[in-house]
């Protein structure tokens, strides 16, 4: 009886889950993306020359959306150091997501050898690291209030229509402000509904056409900075707004309209608000690392 | 009705705070705090009681008819007689703690606080405030407290103070705030004229290089010390030299800092010389120096090499050694450079860059290497078939010698740029790495493309001169993709090593003397009487005989009395370096006694001439007529 009692608790055990259940995670939030730390000891803080070392980096997806062809350009002072292997990589990384709600990670390790130090020089300071490039989307499901009433006649209303500051949805550039506008329309049985939608850079680095990675990498075609694509749609109905929009000062704000306007009959209500930024983003790291005879 | 207005709207402390600022300035210029004080102490602390009980009493009288019960009028007046103790005894501490204190701190600063002390001004400047002294006399203050604040920060930046010298902490150990008064202004204007100058030497440097006058860098602190040669101060063989003499100059040059003995050839000449100089070592030959050796140039004129007059003897060390130096630059496309810019985004800190300005990393030496490649990062525009730019490499001479020669300048740019051209005269020639020994560790073929520059140096460097030598770099299209790498940003380095001969001299002026005005100074220092001196005396004339032990020029002094110190007395003198000298006399007056001293005439002194047991001072006496 004992065992089969210990066994039953067991079970029980193992069938429970601790914590959130992945019905509840909100994966959209935060300024994250790609975040990239080098290993301890890798590189080291010094080395002698005429060595070997590597360089490793841990990337790891924390925003919501993956990543797909992403770039790593590896920097490296050629008179100094000797990259082994490729100097340019690609990478993908899943986001995050229920499965993973810490986004997926990899190690990219680069082999290194340190060249001859000139004549008399005891010590030379060398800057190691890469720039990453690679494709991101934001996704952001705002709620907002359509109050049709634009003339305030009724006595209660279900919601208010109002401007609304956001943080970050899961990716550096995400949409930091509505600002809903409802006006008369020309056709009296609906009214003209418009937003003004504030894109802003939240993060550290630098934000590029989402196709271009390679050429924010690497030499040659330079890629269209600060570009971000944008779709919005208000319920199921796309908005009409530019597909694309450029960051000035890491910020932007475009003007969107609901095509055809909105029924007044269809009253107060509130609905989904939901914008999509598909975009490039470039950062990059370094780290000294000294080169002693 | 008017003057009750008046009296109503008068701000009641202002009476106390004017005498506040009187008793304080008593106090510097009369009292303790005056460097000649008039006023006793304690009379200071009677007035500054005398503060406390009037401010007390108007205190009491500006409380809109409060009544003040007495436990409140003994604590009022408690604090204000503990804020006159405070203001009576600050500037004593502040004085007696001066000491301590200027080992540190400027005596300005000490003063300031000490003139800044008097609390009663403070306690009614911030506590009191305009309802209490007044519009006029609080924006006064607010004033003074800016100017006070003003001056104290121009004496403790460290920047000014370093401007300002070192400290001399000996002469300020007395802390006035009357001489912190005086010295303010000078301090003041010192160091607005220092600040001034230093911006205006810093804009001319900065415009010399903006116009390509001369490259700059700094030295490599990390680097092993290749070339420390230090030369001696010239010392002579003896304090004076006549004409007559052998001069003999010797200096010591010790080889300090060397990564491999230097080899080095000695010199020693004078323009004004008419023989030629006895050297040691031989100048012909090469002589090894290590680190941490010395060798002792002697170098000897013969006798009659000068006239009389000034000479200027030079001894130089001649060597022929290396200077090496590096410079990193940043290239980027032109078309991403002009874009990122367009977009406000900083293309360094985009790439990670924290070397914004690079500067020449040169070794340390007699020849400092300064490079100049535009300012980056540079703009290589891919859509041009060409990229043409200026490498300039300027050669400072930075130790007291001469750059004598300059073999050759290796210079080491990276793969895809080739020097076609120098702006002035000299010659280039490519050469593979594998070539540059030994310097070959420091060029790799894979990624550089070194030249042998061969500048022509119409006449030596001097001290503090510089030489540069411009190079035309160009890169092609083909070429662009190795400058550039597979990088945004690439970092690139351009190496150079100047090879050049190097001349370390000092020189001494020495005054020589006319062999006549006492031969040879080292031979006439030792001279002494070898005999007592001989007389013929005759009733009016008398010759007196001297012999020395070394060619000396010579005279007597002679008097009637004891001594020649204590009578007015007559010379005769015998100019000409010998060793027999004969004095005739004449003039004489017979029968008398007269005193007489022989000296020796040497190097321009006159020194009693003596000899073992001899002396040379003493009388003879006249026969008296026949």
């Amino acid at each position: 009886m004992k065992p089969l009692f210990l066994l039953g608790f067991c079970l029980l055990l193992v069938s429970c889950t601790f914590g959130t259940g992945p019905q509840d995670l909100n994966l959209r939030t935060g300024t994250k993306s790609l975040s990239v730390e080098f290993l301890e000891q890798s590189p080291p803080p010094f080395v002698f020359q005429n060595s070997p070392f590597s360089m490793t980096f841990e990337l790891v997806n924390e925003g919501a959306a993956p990543i797909d062809d992403g770039v790593i350009s590896i920097n490296a002072e050629q008179d100094l150091v000797i990259v082994q292997g490729e100097r340019v990589r690609t990478f993908t990384l899943e986001g995050k997501r229920p499965e993973n709600i810490k986004g997926d990670q990899t190690l990219e390790s680069v082999q290194l050898r340190s060249k001859a130090l000139p004549p008399q020089t005891e010590i030379v300071t060398t800057q190691l690291g890469a720039t990453f490039c690679y494709p991101y989307a934001t996704h952001a499901e705002l709620t907002t209030c359509i109050d049709t009433d634009i003339f305030n006649r009724a006595a209660t209303k279900a919601c208010k229509t109002q401007s609304q500051s956001f943080s970050g949805q899961g990716g550096p550039v995400s949409v930091s402000k509505i600002e809903p506008a409802l006006t008369p329309h020309d056709d009296a049985g609906k009214i003209r509904a418009e937003y003004l939608i504030t894109v802003r850079n939240l993060g550290t680095g630098q934000v590029f056409d989402a196709l271009q990675s390679a050429q924010a990498c690497t030499p040659g075609e330079t890629p269209d900075w600060n570009k971000v694509g944008v779709i919005a749609f208000l319920g199921d109905q796309k908005l009409t707004c530019a597909q694309t929009v450029t960051l000035e000062n890491k910020e932007t704000t475009l003007r969107c309209d609901v095509p055809g306007g909105i029924a007044k009959s269809a009253g107060t209500y509130t609905t989904t608000l939901t914008v999509d930024l598909t975009y490039g983003y470039t950062f990059t790291l370094t780290k000294p690392v000294q080169i002693k005879r | 009705m008017a003057t009750d207005r008046a009296s109503e709207s008068a701000p009641p402390f202002r009476l106390v705070f004017i005498l506040a600022i009187l008793f304080h300035l008593l106090d510097i210029f009369f009292g303790r705090l005056s460097t000649n004080p008039l006023i006793p102490p304690v009379i200071f602390f009677a007035l500054y009681v005398l503060l406390a009980m009037l401010t007390w009493l108007k205190m009491r009288g500006t409380q809109g008819g409060k009544q003040f019960t007495t436990k409140d009028s003994l604590q009022l007046l408690g604090a204000y007689i503990g804020i006159s103790i405070a203001a009576y005894f600050i500037p004593v501490l502040a004085n007696s703690l001066g000491k301590a204190w200027v080992t540190t701190i400027s005596p300005v600063v000490v003063g300031s606080i000490v003139l800044f002390a008097p609390l009663w001004v403070l306690y009614w400047g911030f506590v009191g405030g305009e309802p209490a002294i007044g519009k006029g006399l609080s924006t006064l203050f607010s004033i003074y407290i800016i100017v006070w604040f003003i001056w104290v920060l121009l004496s403790v930046l460290p920047v000014v103070q370093h401007l300002s010298g070192p400290f001399n902490a000996e002469s300020s150990a007395v802390v006035s705030p009357k001489e912190a008064l005086l010295g303010a202004w000078t301090t003041l204007k010192t160091n607005y004229d220092k600040i001034t100058n230093a911006t205006i030497e810093g804009t001319k440097k900065q415009l010399n290089v903006a116009t390509g006058d001369a490259f700059t860098g700094k030295v490599d602190n990390q680097a092993k010390e290749k070339l420390g040669i230090v030369m001696g101060d010239i010392k002579l063989t003896q304090q004076k030299f006549s004409t007559q003499d052998t001069v003999g100059v010797y200096a010591a040059i010790t080889g300090e800092a060397l990564d491999a003995p230097l080899k080095l050839k000695v010199s020693c000449t004078s323009e004004t010389a008419k023989k030629t100089p006895a050297v040691t070592p031989d100048p012909s030959k090469e002589i090894d120096l290590g680190a941490q050796e010395s060798i002792d140039v002697d170098c000897s004129y013969p006798p009659d090499s000068f006239a009389t007059g000034t000479a200027s003897i030079t001894l130089g060390a001649t060597f022929s050694t290396e200077s090496l130096a590096y410079l990193k630059t940043y290239l980027m496309e032109k078309e991403r450079l002009r874009d990122l810019r367009d977009n406000k985004i900083d293309p360094f800190q985009q790439y990670g860059i924290t070397d914004r300005n690079p500067v020449t990393i040169y070794t340390s030496g007699p020849v400092n290497i300064g490079m100049g490649f535009g300012t980056p990062p540079l703009g290589i525009n891919l859509e041009e078939d060409e990229f043409v730019s200026t490498l300039g490499i300027t050669l400072s001479n930075a130790w007291a010698g001469k750059i004598d020669a300059i073999e050759r300048v290796v210079v080491v740019v990276p793969r895809g740029f080739t020097i076609t051209e120098l702006t002035g005269e000299g010659t280039i020639k490519p050469l593979s790495c594998l070539e540059l020994s030994p310097l070959k560790d420091w060029c790799d073929d894979e990624v550089s493309t070194a030249y042998i520059i061969t500048p022509v140096l119409t006449s030596a460097i001097a001290a503090n001169n510089a030489y540069t030598v411009r190079a035309r770099l160009r890169a092609h299209q083909p070429d662009y993709p190795l400058l550039l790498g597979n990088t945004p940003l690439s970092t690139r380095y351009f190496k150079a090593a100047a090879s050049y001969t190097y001349t370390l001299e000092k020189s001494t002026n020495i005054n020589i003397l006319a062999a006549d005005a006492g031969g040879s100074t080292s031979e006439c220092g030792t001279a002494m009487l070898a005999e007592a001196p001989k007389f013929t005396l005759l009733s009016t004339e008398t010759t007196i005989n001297v012999k020395t032990t070394a060619k000396t020029a010579a005279e007597i002094k002679y008097c009637i009395g004891a001594d020649v110190a204590s009578c007015a007395s007559q010379t005769v003198s015998s100019p000409n370096a010998a060793i027999e000298h004969s004095f005739h006399l004449d003039g004489l007056t017979p029968n008398a006694r007269y005193a007489y001293q022989i000296n020796r005439l040497c190097g321009g002194q006159r020194t009693q001439l003596d000899g073992t047991d001899i002396s040379g001072k003493g009388t003879f006496t006249t026969p008296a007529t026949s």
